[in-house]
């Protein structure tokens, strides 16, 4: 009986041991910007200038006389679409709309919560071809959005 | 109504016989709480739990039955979370003591477990390009379940008292919940599901109250069942 009292006793340290490992640490791999890439018909970057690029529900410009084939646009997080407005050197304008579901994460007590954006879709583009590649918006993916202007 | 009353005690007295030559007769009811539970519940103003543990036992076997009720609350600057409910456990055990007048218990078994309970979350959002904004997301009603394996142990101190302790992984657990942008983010009972399996201890205090009487023979004691 002893014996066994005994062996409880270390299955109850190691267990409590187990228990005590949980680390909240506070990593998050969401983020709240969609990151576009422009694209030539061969595939290489395409370095693209616009006066400016804002969004429809922003007072904010996001890009002013910008030259660069990757852009990272802010989303709105408290809707479930976006309209990006992409105006060229000429006055040329395109729109980019982006459906999203956004979705909040408690991460712990300690490290608060985040957003998270997930079902990615184009509702509308003006521009010629335009890829949703990925699902859900996270910092372990570099390019969201392919465009083919 | 008299052949009831004439029945009731023959049947009574025929279980009482019957428990005495049969091993699978429960002998007594084992009903008691967590005091780890009541301690946090005392200390923490953010998190409250109870717990309602009881075993009846069938010569090894000993079937097991938990209510809880928990609650866990905090905040900071920029959000609020909130979520109370109760959970249950219904399992078996086996005693791997041999069944004698102190009933004690030394165990591994299996649990089913279920909970019913309802968040609340609500958060703020400074955004320097669309305008800051605030949701509240309440009464998000969920249910969960999930699976225990548990160890432990149950001594009698005194008299009708106990005192145990059980150890319990916790795996394989689903939500079913109404649609929402909010995931789960703990499951009273079995903690944060951030983890696909969780480690839980319970250290537990009984009292057993008497079923049927047993006769265990010292033979019995020497040789085992």
């Amino acid at each position: 009986m002893r014996s066994g009292i005994a062996f409880a006793f270390i299955v109850v340290c190691l267990i409590w041991f187990l228990s005590a490992c949980e680390n909240t640490d506070c990593i998050t791999f969401s983020r709240n910007f969609i990151v576009v890439q422009f694209l030539d018909s061969a595939d290489n970057k395409k370095d693209t200038t616009f006066s400016y690029i804002t969004a429809s529900s922003s007072n904010v410009i996001f890009y002013k006389d910008t030259t660069l084939s990757t852009y990272a646009l802010p989303i709105n997080t408290n809707r479930s679409e976006t309209t990006y407005i992409f105006v060229g050197i000429n006055n040329v304008m395109d729109t980019l709309q982006v459906g999203y579901i956004s979705g909040q994460r408690l991460i712990s007590e300690d490290c608060g919560f985040e957003l998270q954006l997930r079902q990615i879709e184009i509702l509308y583009s003006s521009f010629p071809n335009v890829i949703a590649l990925q699902n859900q918006l996270s910092t372990l993916n570099e390019i969201d959005i392919e465009i083919y202007p | 109504m008299k052949y009831i009353l004439s029945i009731v005690p023959a049947f009574l007295f025929t279980l009482s016989v019957y428990s005495q030559t049969h091993k699978y007769l429960p002998s007594q009811i084992r009903v008691g709480t967590d005091l780890s539970y009541l301690g946090l519940s005392v200390l923490s103003k953010e998190k409250s739990q109870f717990e309602i543990n009881a075993d009846i036992d069938f010569n090894r076997f000993l079937v097991i039955g938990d209510y809880g009720y928990a609650s866990w609350r905090f905040a900071d600057t920029d959000y609020e979370y909130n979520n109370s409910g109760s959970y249950f456990r219904i399992g078996l055990d086996y005693n791997f003591v041999r069944p004698d007048e102190n009933q004690n218990a030394i165990y591994l078994g299996f649990r089913y477990a279920g909970a019913d309970f309802n968040e609340n979350f609500s958060y703020e959002v400074q955004d320097p390009f669309y305008g800051d904004y605030s949701n509240d997301i309440q009464d998000l009603k969920r249910n969960g379940s999930w699976l225990e394996l548990a160890a432990g142990m149950k001594i009698r101190v005194w008299k009708g008292l106990f005192l145990g302790w059980t150890g319990r992984f916790k795996f394989a657990s689903g939500i079913s919940s109404p649609p929402s942008t909010f995931n789960n983010f703990w499951i009273p009972g079995y903690g944060k599901t951030s983890r696909d399996s969780r480690w839980g201890l319970n250290y537990q205090i009984f009292y057993r109250f008497p079923l049927f009487r047993k006769n265990y023979k010292p033979a019995d004691t020497a040789k085992g069942n």
